[in-house]
């Protein structure tokens, strides 16, 4: 049984691991501030999850899983505060390839205002 | 609504300490916070994690939340069932663009005016839209309740079906956490489902 849960775990921490990759990846390969945000300010959440995952039932019986789910919890909570004011003040300063931009509401907004 | 002559401003669930109110909510979070961080629930580590609290909440007091917030069993169950899929599917369209050779990647900047009008689920709507893969707050107008989110890879075509995306999840926080005032706001500006 054990020895599944292992396999199990093994599983996981391979999966989270490649989609950490990927975001790496993503981070050097988008052409834009705004684009590497999105890989940048949260490495790959469903990654972490599936990581924390595999610690989680490699350690299961031992009471400290609970501080996996803590930082699972902080993290979703923290990254959007991150993004956001990265987002914000990249594109207040300009630093936006407006020619990989498609449809800009927000600077349509800013032009009413 | 309970309202006593003495403490007209006294939140619910909220104890008086001296000229101070502490929310029993965010003090057994505290706790909570406390003893997982321990990793082990015993008497010395509930204890101190109730004074730790106590003089947390005593110290840095906060405005009490806006009590705006049901817990909606089947809303709730359905959000987060479809929070999970969207992740995954989020995920899985970034790590493809990530990947992808080719024309370099367009994104836009879609302007999502929410239809709730509370301050907590217009957080919790931002924080979701943030956390999930492929979409990013720019900026975000409080006044207006509007969301300003860039959504990665998204051309011209795709401006609309991203922005009932991202309205469809606020209808689902909506339904799993909102008042039933907020619902009906939602059904009488247009439901999607």
């Amino acid at each position: 049984m054990t020895e599944v849960l292992d396999w199990i775990a093994i599983v996981l921490l391979l999966a989270g691991a490649a989609l950490s990759f990927a975001a790496g990846v993503g981070l050097v390969r988008f052409p834009d501030l705004l684009s590497r945000m999105h890989t940048a300010a949260k490495p790959q959440i469903v990654g972490l999850a599936l990581i924390l995952a595999g610690i989680g039932l490699r350690l299961y019986p031992d009471p400290r899983v609970g501080v996996l789910a803590l930082i699972l919890l902080f993290q979703i909570f923290t990254v959007p505060v991150a993004s956001h004011i990265a987002g914000r003040v990249a594109y207040r300063t300009g630093r936006v390839r407006s020619d990989l931009i498609a449809v800009d509401e927000l600077q349509e907004q800013l032009d009413r205002d | 609504m309970s309202t006593s002559p003495s403490a007209p401003d006294l939140p619910p669930l909220s104890v008086r300490v001296g000229r101070r109110v502490v929310q029993l909510p965010a003090l057994l979070a505290l706790t909570i916070v406390w003893v997982l961080l321990f990793g082990e629930l015993s008497v010395d580590t509930v204890v101190s994690g109730l004074l730790v609290g106590l003089a947390v909440t005593l110290v840095f007091p906060l405005p009490p939340l806006d009590s705006g917030f049901r817990l909606h069993p089947v809303g709730t169950a359905v959000f987060l069932f479809r929070f999970v899929v969207d992740m995954v599917l989020a995920s899985a369209r970034v790590v493809t663009q990530a990947f992808a050779f080719g024309r370099p990647l367009h994104s836009s900047i879609i302007a999502v005016p929410l239809r709730t009008r509370s301050d907590l689920l217009f957080t919790f709507t931002a924080i979701c839209v943030s956390v999930i893969p492929g979409s990013v707050i720019v900026e975000v107008r409080s006044g207006t309740f509007t969301l300003f989110a860039h959504v990665l890879g998204a051309g011209a075509d795709d401006v609309e079906q991203a922005r009932r995306d991202l309205l469809a999840l606020e209808e689902r926080i909506v339904r799993a956490f909102g008042k039933r005032t907020e619902i009906e706001r939602l059904e009488s500006s247009g439901s999607l489902s």
